[in-house]
């Protein structure tokens, strides 16, 4: 080994020069909003660099692209399909991509699950009414050819989507797709991203905007809606969604998502709650009736809200990283039933006044709530002590006099859809069949239980 | 087992003592509701202290991500966080609870046997009494200091041993940075903690870092077996009329191994179990570490002033090291993982002299290589390192060369297991193939003693009343026992201890 002679001093002068280099670097972190939430149609700048993996991903889908259409007339993409995503692989974004690659925000009502029919897909009619109608006003923006590559588009803060990302379009089902066309850039995402895409509800009606998003899927070489198993490999946002978890959540949850990480067992070791095993497909902290799937939302919510105690807030992280977080765990969820997800209703709160308690507290006693909760709401009922999770672990009953430590939340609608839902595989039921009928009730309940909080 | 005595055997004097102690302060625990207040860290994030350890000190592979990662929790922003007041260029909590935490530590009791002399017992306070500051003053920066009240710390002054009070800076205080964002400014590939800026990836290499610890730092704080978080803690050295009686028991792999040796920059020894090189639990340098190919490999490099020197640069040289670390399988409530270490420490030590070895003298270089693993699954935490330590013979007296050995060993194996909430069973074997000053130079009044070998078996019941408050009953096993030496020269002794994390 060298006999190194530099003294302590300028080492410490060298050391505070890089740490003067760090404090006077500006954070690489996406401040822009367009560079953090999911986006739509609009891909921000960052976004648009294929990955390699999707160049490779394109051959096939160009050849099922003109074997499918063959009888047809070939839509653009279909046409010129090779020629085209070479030109795109070419763009001058490549040194920004990071890997946000796709992602959506979930439908909202009214837009969420909206089907056309089967046949809009393949009627010629309605082909050629959409293709009247994207070149009439959306080819200004997303190019003859459907890759945004317009004039107009250059200028655009967010440009427009490539319509040719076949794995991208197979990524977004109708509804939200037809959201999308409907809303523009009014809902509060696109908004924020200063999306330039119009709203088209007031200028086309129904049928128009369905024909157009039938015409627009050409682009990507499929009729309608495909699958992402069409497309395999993982995209960007995917990848991106597996890092995050790699690096945080890995630990618990285990890297197959069934709950058995290095640092699962010492959180849960004799003693409920354990991380969650996300293969089970059971969930506590749901907004949707007890014994469903819990829906986006419901994921996104404990991911950045964290449960006080056992999980960390994630809420530091931008929008975009926790829905891509959200939907990479969804991964390891069994396949969704045929049925939609539907949250429960809520009703609007009420007033928490003198009456509301002693109609809650009465609710609470012929709910038998005590026996678990105990009467001041200590966790100390006479049931508590022999609770069990559905691993058969123990578990305590939460405080209600600290709120802060309940774990699906403190907010009145937290506690209102505790209680409706239940707390799957916690000894926690879902009342919203005795309360059937009469949600009121279950406001003064929730009265009674902020009433019980001593924080 | 050796005979207890029946007269001045300390273990069965202060044997009834210690149970019951044990017993009251266990009902305390018992009955008593949990307060709120938990270490700093937790109590910022909201989160239980088995979020990050296996129990209190052992981190589990969570905690050592957030130990990595700036102590922060990976991916998020301090800097976001709704708590925080702007302060210039910085923010900081708004509560200053979430950037002090406060550690008491030691035994309230212990009775040793001594071999061909009579025991010792003692009724104490907590050896240790620390006080951290711990702030993230940005996300990329982060200050750990920890204050240090040491009752008994051991002294050497004018040839004689005490035991001192030392209040200062204890086993760590520095400023950590991640340096991904100035070096990739600067055009160089890394890997920016967190994943904002989406930079994580590249050439298709995942990771995370490199870090920068500077100050006071322990470079073994990544490796399988970090020196500073010992679930059986190491106990101060026993005095008597300025005469040592028995060594420090700390695990052999992490000791000085050499009898006869001198720290650097004073003519204090250095004594054989004291954790040195590699294994300083806090010596002045700087530390880079980060991780490659996700999380599989930690890689990690250091330059030292020397190994404890915590605040001067006497021998004008540095000392270096490199680590690797490898984990694997972590899934099915199992983690795996071997670190190795090289620690090359120039003029780091003095030797004795030739003609007075009770005296420092010329200065030495010394190579420590180490291998390290931990393996936990479930309730078990299995991890020990074996640590072989060389002195350059060239930097030795001639006179001096063939009484003196220049190589040693040491190993040291501890197994964890989680009973059930509340209690935690450690066995601990320790095995030291000492180096040194040997019998055949005929010193004598070596502080320290002349070369010897050792072998203990400790064994430790830990009841946690909370995740932030233990008690233990710990029992120590020599095995390898000899008048001669303080290594070897006690029988075994048992102890009752706390360890207490607010």
């Amino acid at each position: 080994m060298p006999r190194f002679q530099m003294p302590l001093n300028r080492w410490l002068g060298l050391l505070a020069a890089l740490f003067l280099i760090s404090a006077g670097t500006p954070p690489l972190r996406a401040d822009t909003p367009a560079e953090r939430r999911p986006h739509g149609h609009e891909q921000p700048a960052m976004m648009q660099q294929p990955a390699a993996h999707e160049e490779k991903d394109k051959a096939p889908h160009g050849e099922e692209g003109e074997k499918g259409h063959k009888e047809e007339a070939a839509p653009p993409a279909v046409r010129e399909g090779e020629q085209k995503r070479d030109a795109h692989g070419e763009d001058g974004h490549a040194k920004e991509s990071r890997g946000l690659e796709h992602l959506h925000f979930p439908v909202p009502p009214p837009y969420r699950k909206v089907q056309p029919p089967d046949s809009l897909w393949t009627d010629p009619q309605v082909l050629a009414r959409g293709e009247k109608t994207y070149t009439q006003f959306c080819a200004v923006c997303h190019g003859v050819k459907g890759d945004g590559r317009t004039p107009a588009a250059a200028a655009l803060a967010l440009p427009p989507a490539d319509l040719t990302q076949s794995r991208e379009i197979a990524e977004m089902p109708p509804d939200f797709w037809f959201w999308r066309v409907s809303e523009g850039n009014t809902p509060g995402p696109y908004k924020a991203f200063n999306s330039a895409m119009p709203p088209w509800k007031s200028i086309l009606g129904e049928e128009d905007r369905w024909a157009v998003i039938a015409y627009m899927h050409l682009f990507s070489g499929h009729r309608g809606p495909h699958t992402l198993r069409q497309h395999p490999g993982a995209t960007q946002a995917e990848n991106h969604g597996s890092m995050l978890y790699n690096m945080a959540c890995t630990w618990c949850h285990g890297k197959a998502g069934k709950g058995d990480g290095p640092a699962a067992f010492f959180v849960g070791a004799y003693s409920a709650p354990r991380p969650r095993d996300f293969t089970r497909g059971e969930f506590k902290f749901r907004s949707t009736p007890s014994g469903e799937p819990p829906t986006d939302d419901d994921l996104y919510r404990t991911i950045t809200r964290g449960i006080p105690g056992y999980m960390p807030s994630f809420a530091t992280i931008s929008d975009l990283e926790r829905w891509m977080l959200t939907l990479y765990i969804k991964r390891f969820m069994p396949a969704p039933g045929p049925e939609a997800v539907q949250p429960i209703k809520v009703l609007a709160p009420l007033a928490m006044t003198e009456e509301s308690v002693k109609k809650g507290l009465l609710l609470y006693q012929q709910a038998e709530c005590w026996t678990c909760h105990g009467f001041l709401g200590e966790g100390d009922g006479p049931s508590a002590a022999t609770l069990k999770d559905a691993d058969g672990l123990p578990i305590t009953a939460a405080k209600l006099s600290r709120p802060s430590t309940f774990k699906n939340g403190r907010l009145p609608e937290d506690i209102y859809r505790t209680l409706m839902t239940g707390l799957s595989g916690t000894p926690m039921p879902s009342y919203a069949d005795a309360f059937e009928g009469q949600q009121e009730d279950v406001w003064h309940l929730v009265n009674y239980v902020r009433w019980l909080s001593t924080e | 087992m050796p005979k207890y005595q029946t007269q001045g055997n300390p273990l069965r004097r202060c044997g009834a003592t210690l149970v019951m102690l044990f017993l009251a302060v266990a009902a305390v625990g018992w009955f008593t509701t949990p307060a709120m207040a938990i270490p700093a860290w937790a109590r910022k994030h909201n989160l239980q202290c088995s979020t990050c350890h296996t129990r209190p000190p052992r981190l589990n592979r969570f905690g050592e991500q957030f130990h990595e990662m700036n102590f922060m929790i990976p991916n998020t922003s301090e800097e976001k966080r709704p708590e925080r007041q702007q302060l210039g260029p910085v923010s900081l909590e708004q509560q200053l609870g979430n950037h002090l935490a406060f550690r008491v530590l030691g035994n309230l009791a212990q009775g040793f046997e001594f071999k061909g002399r009579s025991g010792r017992s003692e009724i104490s306070f907590p050896n240790e009494l620390e006080i951290f500051i711990a702030a993230n003053p940005t996300d990329d920066i982060a200050v750990f200091v920890e204050l240090e009240n040491e009752l008994k710390e051991l002294e050497f002054n004018a040839g004689e041993f005490e035991l001192e009070q030392h209040f200062g800076l204890g086993h760590e205080a520095f400023l950590m940075i991640n340096l991904a964002k100035p070096l990739r400014r600067l055009g160089l590939p890394t890997m920016v903690h967190g994943a904002e800026a989406g930079g994580m990836v590249h050439s298709s290499i995942l990771g995370h870092g490199p870090m920068l610890m500077i100050g006071l730092v322990d470079p073994s704080t990544n490796f399988s077996f970090p020196t500073a978080r010992q679930v059986m803690t190491s106990l101060p050295a026993d005095v008597e009329n300025e005469e040592l009686l028995r060594l420090p028991i700390t695990p052999y792999a992490f000791g000085g191994k050499f009898f006869g040796l001198y720290k650097a920059n004073e003519n204090d020894p250095l004594l054989a179990t004291t954790p040195t090189l590699y294994n300083t639990a806090g010596a002045l340098g700087a530390d880079f570490h980060g991780r490659l190919f996700g999380n599989l490999l930690l890689y990690q490099f250091g330059v030292m002033n020397g190994a404890n020197e915590r605040s001067s640069d006497a021998n004008e040289k540095k000392d270096y090291y490199a680590g690797l670390r490898l984990d694997l399988g972590e899934s099915n409530f199992a983690r795996f993982n071997i670190s190795g270490f090289a620690y090359w420490g120039n003029d780091t030590a003095r030797a004795p002299r030739a003609s007075d070895p009770s005296r420092p003298g010329r200065l030495i270089d010394w190579r420590r290589y180490g291998l390290g693993a931990n393996l936990t699954w479930r309730w078990l935490d299995l991890y020990g390192a074996y640590v072989w330590d060389k002195i350059n013979d060239e930097d030795l007296p001639v006179l001096l060369r063939p009484h003196f050995d220049n190589t040693a060993s040491g190993l040291t194996l501890e197994a964890d297991f989680l009973l059930s909430n509340k209690w935690l069973a450690s066995l601990r074997y320790d095995s030291l193939d000492g180096g040194g000053l040997m019998e055949s130079s005929g010193a004598t009044g070596v502080p320290g003693g002349l070369r010897a070998n050792g072998a203990m078996l400790g064994a430790q019941a830990r009841y946690y009343m909370r995740q932030n408050v233990s008690l233990y009953l710990r029992y120590q096993y020599n095995l390898e026992q000899d008048e001669e030496s303080p290594l070897t020269s006690w029988v075994h002794g048992a102890m009752l201890g706390i360890d207490l994390d607010f």
